[in-house]
């Protein structure tokens, strides 16, 4: 009975410490850990549009109310330069082989893609971790939705060639971005601002 | 103990990967490319120095009845805060590893070298137990990686060293490919080790 005690009281103390340090760990860190994120929102959103000014959009919980396909929208920000909206910037989640992807997909106001950026994701290294490659997120570039995955190194106007053995990576992210466009067909509609 | 026979332990006479057999799910996992068996070794060794260090201070507060639950408690700590000040100060480097970081966790080196050694050898002889084991641990994974890379895609660590004839063998970023060139290799070293013996 006695060593019963005795180990539970050991475990407990050890659980408690392991408990205390990662509380400890995850105050200081909690901050600095947002303020990356943001950074890193921000810069996937500066390398589609260059220097332009970026104003959220507040229209975007309406538009997601219409559609139940829009559920895996997040965010989405017009690009604004001296004044004109020269595009907007949707952040939105693709389901991936291993789980949701974050991409932020920028259009222009004639419906064009004006780049894709691949965020956190669990795709397996070496096969769906390739979406970040230039290879693969270029294909994107001054297309127009909705674009279709194929498996062809010779990919048509409106097609992307999948990478390698990663269909299902290629397919979340090329949904993800038709859907994206669609979303800010609804964003230019509803006028800017 | 003298510890330089325990680091040569850890990189040769006892490699985790090729000797002991040790981690092979993220060692199939992780090694498609070279410089993800560097990224996943290192990560490694960092944490199984910690851990080793830990267990061997607290050895003798730690109940034998209970040592497997205290171990685990221990290294998942270790590696969750390794994971959040990596997230927060070194955000580059946790975006390369992001994934591999949780996958330390379940990696039996670091459980079976607590078990094995750190909870019977001094601090100082357990940190270098864990370096050595950790730097066998990179070797082999880089290793694998290299050769997997240079098979699938005909490039070491991203240059390009096939010519443009190349035909890529897919198979070897794959599981099975992997499973293939680690039973070949695990042949080739007990084959060189017999002939020493």
């Amino acid at each position: 009975m006695r060593s019963i005690l005795v180990l539970s009281l050991k475990l407990l103390v050890i659980t408690l410490v392991a408990g205390l340090a990662l509380g400890a760990t995850y105050a200081i860190t909690e901050e600095p850990i947002r303020q990356q994120n943001i950074l890193k929102a921000e810069a996937a959103r500066k390398s589609i549009f260059g220097e332009a000014d970026f104003e959220q959009a507040t229209e975007v919980e309406a538009i997601r109310a219409t559609d139940e396909r829009f559920a895996g929208v997040t965010d989405a920000y017009y690009a604004v330069q001296s004044g004109q909206i020269t595009g907007c910037v949707v952040s939105i989640a693709a389901s991936g082989y291993g789980g949701d992807i974050t991409l932020t997909v920028g259009v222009d106001p004639e419906g064009r893609i004006a780049g894709l950026e691949v965020g956190s994701h669990s795709e397996t290294p070496g096969l769906g971790a390739k979406a970040r490659d230039a290879a693969f997120k270029e294909q994107f570039a001054g297309r127009r939705a909705p674009l279709a995955v194929v498996k062809s190194d010779q990919p048509s106007e409106n097609e992307i060639s999948a990478i390698t053995g990663a269909t299902i990576t290629s397919q979340g992210v090329t949904d993800a971005t038709n859907l994206a466009a669609e979303f800010a067909a609804r964003l230019f509609a509803a006028g800017g601002k | 103990m003298k510890l330089a026979p325990i680091l040569k332990n850890g990189i040769l006479t006892e490699n985790p990967t090729f000797r002991l057999v040790l981690g092979m799910c993220p060692t199939l996992a992780v090694t498609t490319v070279a410089i993800n068996g560097i990224g996943m070794g290192l990560a490694t060794t960092f944490v199984l120095m910690g851990s080793n260090i830990a267990i061997s201070l607290l050895k003798s507060f730690i109940p034998e009845k209970v040592r497997i639950p205290a171990y685990v408690v221990i290294i998942a700590t270790f590696v969750t805060m390794v994971q959040l000040l990596m997230e927060a100060f070194l955000h580059d480097l946790y975006n390369a590893l992001g994934i591999f970081i949780p996958l330390i966790v379940v990696n039996c080196i670091i459980l079976a070298r607590a078990e094995a050694f750190a909870n019977k050898h001094s601090v100082i002889e357990s940190l270098t137990d864990g370096l050595g084991m950790g730097l066998g641990f990179t070797l082999s994974l880089t290793t694998l990686g290299s050769i997997r890379e240079l098979l699938s895609n005909g490039t070491i660590f991203g240059l390009k060293i096939m010519g443009a004839g190349f035909e890529p063998a897919l198979i070897m970023a794959m599981a099975p490919g992997g499973f293939m060139l680690l039973g070949l290799l695990l042949a080739l070293i007990n084959k060189l080790g017999e002939k020493k013996a």
